[in-house]
């Protein structure tokens, strides 16, 4: 059976002389490994449609408990302006480390698929896109369900007022926080009332949405530093 | 559980990149029947290697010596280096007659694969500019994403010295129809075209 789909390159390693694994993230699949003959071959019938961020629409076949093997990819957007300016590939490249990490096996997320999509554009066309990789970490994280609750207590559940506190992937209250000190202080981080709320606000907003707020330099690093500090802390990345 | 030497030899062939078990097995019986002198020549050269082979210590090339037989010889153009990865890489770029000498990276950059700027021997290419003696570095990664990337931060790196760093270019490789050469390969001939001289 031949198989279809819209697909983003994620990663592509090399295998044996001279074929590769491909990682998409494909709309129809999920994410999904696929075997392609022979691509880095002079005259490979792929081109350099297996690049990192490539947009294309490919045909794959073989057995879903097998590893499937390319037979056709169209490029519909190769991206190779992103891949040509290093500093923002490398800043994608952390998108595509937690997509890789976190996005499960064959289970097809439209909303995130679309997500990305958009924020590659974004991109091509833009030169400030420290807000949109931002909100696509936060986004990405929200909807795979890695993000903590900003509202409510994540120990007491009660609504989130007052002193907050950030402790092994929960956002808590202070009396949650002075019961249940851990030994280890460092794993705990004061966040700022202003920073929990937009958090809250940011994780529902929607892509086209960004366009029409201005976030100030200082906010976008809090945000930043909060998920490098949650990843690091909680996910071992 | 001690293999007998068929065996033996077949699970060491395995560790070998590319190399299947059954590709294993053939290459073991290809050796079996080979005349002793032939076998233990080949034999004899991987021990040679190991034991002798180094890394240059000016372009980290393999040699038996400090330096590789480029680095040492006084005919090549000295100003003039052009970055590989791997030193397989040199063999071929010898072909073409290239009359400058090489600086072997060891790899390209690939941040998700752990692999950063600071494994590969980029700061030693730095310490050899450095010196002022170099009039060109020529980048000759290849033209996918690691190569790129590794390129630009080579060439970010290089900048502030008074050295001119230039990328191999990009194309249709020769003999294939342009009809199935895809848009970005295309793009890339296109940005790279040069007038017919005739």
């Amino acid at each position: 059976m031949i198989y279809s789909s819209e697909a983003i390159v994620l990663k592509n390693y090399a295998y044996g002389e001279a074929d590769s694994i491909v990682t998409y993230f494909t709309k129809d699949f999920g994410l999904i490994n696929l075997f392609a003959k022979s691509p880095r071959k002079i005259k490979s019938k792929f081109g350099s449609s297996l690049e990192p961020l490539t947009y294309s629409r490919i045909s794959f076949i073989g057995r879903e408990d097998k590893l499937q093997k390319i037979i056709q990819s169209d490029i519909i957007e190769p991206f190779q302006i992103i891949r040509e300016n290093y500093k923002l590939f490398l800043k994608i490249s952390e998108v595509l480390r937690l997509l890789l990490q976190f996005l499960p096996k064959r289970e097809p997320n439209n909303q995130l698929f679309y997500l990305f999509l958009d924020t590659l554009f974004y991109l091509k066309e833009k030169n400030n896109h420290d807000s949109h990789i931002i909100f696509l970490k936060l986004k990405l994280l929200s909807l795979l369900g890695y993000l903590p609750d900003f509202k409510n207590c994540g120990l007491c559940r009660d609504r989130l007022n007052g002193d907050i506190y950030y402790s092994q992937g929960f956002v808590i209250c202070k009396n949650c926080f002075l019961n249940n000190l851990p030994s280890n202080n460092t794993a705990i981080k004061s966040l700022s009332q202003g920073l929990v709320k937009i958090l809250n606000e940011m994780s529902k907003w929607k892509f086209q949405y960004l366009e029409r707020v201005k976030l100030s330099v200082r906010l976008l690093l809090e945000i930043e530093n909060f998920l490098s500090y949650h990843l690091s802390n909680t996910i071992k990345l | 559980m001690k293999l007998n030497p068929l065996e033996n030899l077949i699970e060491n062939l395995c560790k070998l990149p590319g190399i299947g078990r059954k590709t294993a097995q053939r290459l073991a019986f290809f050796i079996m029947s080979m005349e002793e002198k032939e076998a233990l020549q080949i034999a004899d050269s991987i021990i040679n290697l190991k034991k002798n082979a180094r890394y240059c210590s000016v372009c980290f090339n393999i040699t038996q010596n400090e330096k590789c037989n480029i680095c040492n010889n006084p005919e090549r153009q000295h100003s003039i280096i052009c970055v590989v990865e791997e030193p397989s890489n040199i063999v071929l770029i010898e072909k073409t007659g290239y009359k400058g000498v090489y600086h072997v990276l060891g790899g390209t950059f690939s941040p998700n694969d752990g692999i950063t700027a600071e494994k590969l021997k980029i700061k030693e290419l730095e310490e050899r500019v450095k010196t002022g003696q170099i009039e060109e570095v020529i980048i000759a990664t290849s033209p996918n994403t690691k190569g790129e990337l590794t390129a630009q931060w080579i060439a970010d790196i290089l900048k502030k010295y008074k050295v001119k760093v230039s990328r191999i270019a990009y194309g249709l490789p020769i003999g294939i129809d342009i009809e199935f050469a895809d848009e970005v390969t295309l793009l890339k001939a296109l940005e790279g075209r040069k007038p017919i001289n005739v």
